[in-house]
């Protein structure tokens, strides 16, 4: 089969190299017409119970897409000409913003803003900034008591007088053009017509401009994406001076390196092709596709310098290791394809996309390394001063080898199972400290010194208003607003959740319909009741307009907004178990809670989810390459020895974590899988060759040895080039993504270490042959492998 | 500017016998940790003990001069409106729901003597002569008279037999919400009322006597001082001192146009009368002069209390809190 295969490639190269050049170029130019593709809906796991709650009443209330841009005056405060000038600029601005919703901006400029004031014979009202506003010292001072009488001290003017707030909604779809509203040229619009006007001659007054809201992070977070492509260039040279280093040639490296470009390219092509855009959430994948290109590709030029070792012409040399690859590279990267599809699972848009581009590039792999790579690598011509330097570094590794092969021998491999156990032990402690969900403060996928996590501290510090929000759907029956049953329910409510460790404050049409009523009654503190009267509860509410938030149109549906202190995971299920403890109590036919519209309310679905799929996931990664392990091997020992290290990585992963204070989330969940589907190519490529010395009848020290001169060699360079390219993530501006390189980094280098150790210690005590002799002995037989192996030429490249 | 007429709802009461307790078994408050940083509304300091209520039925009791506070059980959930206590056993409280709670012990348990919520009817005070005969009072001129000690209730009336209509310059009769109920040390009742009205009884209550107003807004309360002198407070900072027991009235300067909530006489003769807007006005003149000490969180106040060593418990919008330094003097 194989072998037919082999004639059917190398009897036709040049058709081979053809056509994948001509794919590559169709692919090429499509990936050029790749779009970064974001959304809100993406982020959501759509089909949990909280999100179809959000997505119902979404169109109602808007569900959690505002922006806030606060002016901060730089010293003194906001009762200036100019301040007052600046404020109604950039009021203006924001109205012709696009996808602003204009029914609902609101500023101390806008005539939705209103004050009301209790006189003698009633109820007096009027605009905040009257129509005949003049910014003389009076008028100031008239609008300063407005504000107060209006309430909007800390909502929509800074607790401190420091600044002012313009508040807007964001519609989902552009009005002008029908098609959904593109974030990025609204973040884009944000900064350049907002900072940048404060910023410019038409405003004489220093202001800062802080701006926040959904628009803004997907904007900050494609900025922050767009500077992957350096870190890929980065990468790529660092890949590319080691790759040359360990090959010993110029010409060599080219080759993997191209044809893992040549796999990127496809993939991106691919996503253009079938109608997807890339997401900033996934804009390391395609790196991650290139890492794993050239781990397979140096295992192909590792094989091709062990056959042009032994002396044979290139192209018989290319043949071999095609031959002696496909299985082994085929199985390792249908196991990488299979952990990144696990990644389905977890039902949210843009980690499924990540899944579906992951696999794309995986695929494209197989095909460009495992098949183009050899077909290459045969027109290569490789003198005898290339036999020779490979012959002079084999020499100079052949110490280090013998020292980690003694793990293979059965006193040092029960050290190595003993530390292994003993790190089982602290993982498994430590690890059940991972927290589901963020751990910090701000955005999590920006680093807390970002711009907007700056902006956002600032205006939580000025404002009363939280960015951080759970709202708790009441459904109930229409006009429930005017029943006093149902409103004094939803009041205790909001009460009860007030007492919550983690709520800040709470906002519902009860707190307003209270004050209301106090005013319809000289404003008297002891009027603040919700009446049992239906048309005096009518009044109350009667005023409250629905862009409130607080009501919908015949008021059957009344969110209750609760600004928590954080968004840490705890915080969110300590909040989310009472709403639950309180809606079983208090449910009834006409009155339901249900949870959640909000930011926080987003969490705290996509938490439960992440929590719900983190063990299925595992399951299904570890299920498939136990499978196909077997399949491959057909031992049961075999599997052990592969997935044993590959489990304990994972769980040390969970360690690192949790000490490093990464929680799991949407973006690190990925990684686990990821990683364990990079793992097991390194304990697949090890135990293929270890297998068929063993096979050959040699021991297992001996066949160790010579498996760690070939392949080992290949894995420990591997190991470190992809921990090196990725650490250099760790640099990223973008929070997740430095989260992510610091998981793949460790994953990378301890799989590393547990293949190349781990796993023959494992052999030699579970696999049923040769295991009993003395150490000395065993140490004199290596050595003679050792040296068998580079004389006659057997095998070994390094 | 647009004016908005008050739409005030009429309740109109059928029959002078009031309703007897409703049968059903009675709602607890809830505990709640934040309960001494709610909307609290009346608060009384008895020997040492201060005891505050509001909101959601909370009644709260320090015994550490208002620096903590524990909540008690208490068979209602309705807002809680004032607090009276006869010695430091018996008091009772009232509120929302025309609700009566006496209590025998000091406020550590509660029992609900009264409780119409069908009359849409709150009471805002209550007033002992003694163990046995008080009274409470509350919107739409509700006034319940008891006296075996609030056991049971009958309705009353501020008009009674002595009913002027001197000032009854609305013409719509005794139905307005009866705020605040004070006695002076000359035995007299104060009742100050909606629009207005201000209500004296020379006889605990037999009869009742509608004083000339200075005013037309709304009055919360009177704070009887020495002799015949009293001092009468309502909306929009209005403020007026009387020295022939509410006879005559002088308007006092004020600098506030806060609704002005409850007055206190401390121990060292100074005055405090509080407001919303975080207003507190201050003499120590015996209330002929008085200066502004705004709050600086400008929440509403709506009892302010002289706890021991001169310092100063409001209650309020934001629960109950203790100002450590007593009132500077003048600045």
């Amino acid at each position: 089969m194989i072998r037919k295969f082999e004639n059917m490639i190398f009897g036709h190269r040049r058709w081979v190299v053809g056509l994948f050049v001509i794919v590559t170029v169709f692919m090429a130019y499509w990936a050029t017409q790749l779009r970064i593709d974001a959304g809100f809906s993406k982020l959501l796991p759509l089909q949990h119970e909280y999100m179809q709650t959000f997505t119902k009443h979404r169109q109602e209330f808007g569900g959690a897409n505002r922006i806030l841009i606060a002016l901060m005056v730089e010293d003194g405060d906001i009762f200036t000409p100019e301040f007052f000038e600046a404020l109604k600029v950039c009021t203006d601005e924001v109205f012709f913003l696009t996808g602003v919703d204009r029914t609902q901006v609101s500023s101390l400029f806008t005539p939705n803003v209103r004050f009301t004031e209790v006189v003698e014979d009633g109820i007096a009202g009027g605009n905040v900034i009257p129509a005949d506003f003049e910014p003389t010292a009076d008028g100031l001072a008239q609008v300063r008591e407005n504000i107060l009488k209006a309430g909007i001290l800390g909502r929509l003017v800074a607790n401190d007088f420091s600044g002012a707030m313009i508040s807007a909604q964001l519609l989902e779809f552009d009005p002008n053009t029908g098609e959904p509203l593109d974030y990025l040229f609204v973040a884009n619009e944000l900064e350049e017509r907002i900072r940048g006007l404060v910023k410019s001659e038409k405003i004489d007054i220093v202001v800062d401009a802080h701006i926040i809201g959904f628009a803004k992070v997907i904007g900050d977070i494609a900025d922050g994406a767009e500077r992957v492509v350096l870190f890929f260039a980065a990468s790529f040279l660092i890949t590319a001076i080691l790759v040359y280093l360990y090959s010993q040639s110029l010409k060599l490296p080219i080759i993997p390196l191209a044809c893992s470009l040549v796999a990127v390219i496809w993939q991106l092509g691919m996503l253009t092709a079938l109608g997807y855009g890339i997401d900033p959430m996934g804009i390391l994948v395609p790196f991650l596709v290139f890492a794993i290109g050239v781990s397979h590709g140096v295992q192909m030029i590792s094989a091709f310098g062990a056959e042009v070792f032994q002396g044979a012409d290139t192209p018989t040399c290319a043949r071999a290791c095609f031959r002696r690859l496909l299985i082994p590279g085929g199985i390792a990267l249908v196991s990488d394809t299979i952990g990144f599809i696990t990644i389905l699972l977890i039902d949210i848009q843009v980690i499924q996309e990540m899944a579906i581009t992951a696999s794309l590039g995986v695929a494209a792999i197989i095909l460009t390394n495992l098949i183009l790579l050899p077909v290459l690598v045969s027109y290569l011509h490789l003198g005898e001063a290339y036999r020779e330097k490979l012959q002079k570094r084999s020499r100079q590794l052949a110490p280090i080898w013998r020292v980690i092969a003694r793990a293979s021998e059965s006193k040092p491999a029960a050290v190595v199972i003993l530390i292994s156990v003993g790190l089982l032990v602290v993982g498994a402690w430590k690890g059940a400290d991972i927290k589901i969900g963020d751990v910090h403060q701000g955005v999590p996928e920006l680093r807390t010194d970002s711009r907007y996590n700056i902006d956002s501290a600032v205006i939580s510090e000025h404002f009363s208003i939280g960015v951080d929000v759970l709202s708790v759907i009441v459904e109930t029956v229409e006009e429930g607003c005017i029943d006093y049953d149902v409103m004094s329910t939803i009041d205790r409510f909001a009460w009860h959740m007030e007492n919550v460790e983690g709520v800040q404050s709470v906002m519902s049409l009860t707190t307003v319909a209270k004050v209301v009523n106090s005013g319809w009654n000289e404003g008297g503190l002891e009027w603040r009741v919700l009446s049992r009267n239906r048309s005096v509860l009518g009044q109350s509410v009667a005023y409250v307009p629905t862009s409130s938030g607080l009501l919908n149109e015949d008021c059957s549906v009344m969110p209750v907004m609760m600004f928590t202190t954080d968004h840490k995971a705890e915080t969110i299920a300590r909040i989310v178990s009472e709403v639950k403890r309180f809606a079983q109590a208090n449910e009834s036919e006409t009155i339901k809670f249900r949870l959640a519209a909000g930011n926080v309310g987003v969490m705290a679905a996509t938490n439960e989810v992440v929590k719900a799929t983190q063990f299925p996931i595992l399951l299904g990664v570890f299920s498939a390459i136990m499978v196909l392990c077997f399949i491959t091997f057909r031992s049961i020992r075999a599997v052990l020895c592969i997935v044993i290290p590959l489990a304990l990585v994972s769980l040390l992963a969970y360690a690192l974590m949790a000490v490093l204070e990464i929680g799991l989330k949407v973006s690190t969940l990925p990684i686990v899988a990821l990683g364990v589907g990079i793992g097991v190519d390194y304990g697949i490529y090890i135990y293929s060759r270890f297998q068929s010395l063993l096979a050959e009848g040699k021991s297992i020290p001996e066949a160790y040895l010579i498996t760690l001169a070939i392949t080992g060699n290949g894995v420990v360079f591997t190991g470190l080039t992809l921990a090196i390219g990725v650490g250099a993530w760790i640099f990223s501006p973008l929070k997740f993504q430095a989260d992510m390189g610091i998981l793949l980094t460790f994953m990378f280098l301890v799989n590393m270490l547990g293949a190349i150790l781990l796993l023959p210690a494992l052999a030699s005590w579970l696999l049923p042959f040769k295991r009993t002799e003395g150490c000395n002995e065993m140490r004199s037989r290596a050595s003679v492998a050792l040296r068998t192996q580079k004389q006659q030429p057997g095998s070994a490249a390094s | 500017m647009i004016a908005v007429r008050l739409a005030i709802v009429v309740g109109i009461l059928s029959g002078t016998v009031a309703y007897a307790i409703a049968p059903d078994e009675p709602e607890y408050s809830d505990k709640a940790p934040l309960a001494a940083h709610s909307l609290l509304l009346d608060g009384v300091a008895i020997e040492g003990r201060i005891l505050a209520v509001g909101q959601w039925g909370h009644i709260l009791i320090s015994d550490d001069n208002g620096q903590s506070w524990h909540q008690v059980d208490v068979p209602t959930r309705a807002t809680l409106t004032a607090i009276f206590f006869f010695d430091r056993k018996l008091g009772w409280a009232v509120g929302h729901d025309a609700i009566i709670l006496r209590t025998h012990d000091g406020g550590e348990t509660w029992e609900r003597v009264y409780y119409a919520p069908e009359e849409e009817r709150p009471l805002f005070d209550v007033w002992f002569r003694d163990a046995e005969y008080g009274f409470a009072i509350g919107a739409y001129g509700l006034l319940l008279r008891t006296t075996d000690g609030g056991d049971t209730w009958s309705l009353s009336e501020v008009g009674g037999k002595d009913w002027t209509e001197a000032s009854d310059d609305f013409g719509e009769g005794n139905d307005f919400h009866l705020n605040h109920i004070a006695r002076s040390e000359t035995g007299r009742l104060f009742v100050a009322a909606e629009a207005g009205k201000i209500y004296r009884s020379d006889d605990d209550g037999e009869s009742w006597i509608s004083l000339p107003s200075p005013y037309h807004g709304s009055f919360f309360g009177t704070l009887p001082l020495e002799n015949d002198v009293l001092l009468l407070f309502g909306l929009r900072g209005h403020l007026y001192r009387s020295e022939n027991a509410g006879e005559s009235w002088q308007r006092m300067e004020t600098s506030t146009e806060a609704m002005l909530t409850d007055g206190v006489r401390l121990k060292d003769g100074t005055i405090v009368v509080a407001g919303l807007a975080g207003t507190l006005l201050v003499s120590r003149d015996g209330g002929r002069t008085f200066t502004l000490h705004q709050q600086a969180d400008r929440q509403g106040l709506a009892t302010v209390i002289g706890a021991d060593g001169g310092s100063l418990i409001l209650i309020g919008e934001f629960g109950a809190t203790r100002l450590p330094e007593t009132l500077g003097a003048g600045e």
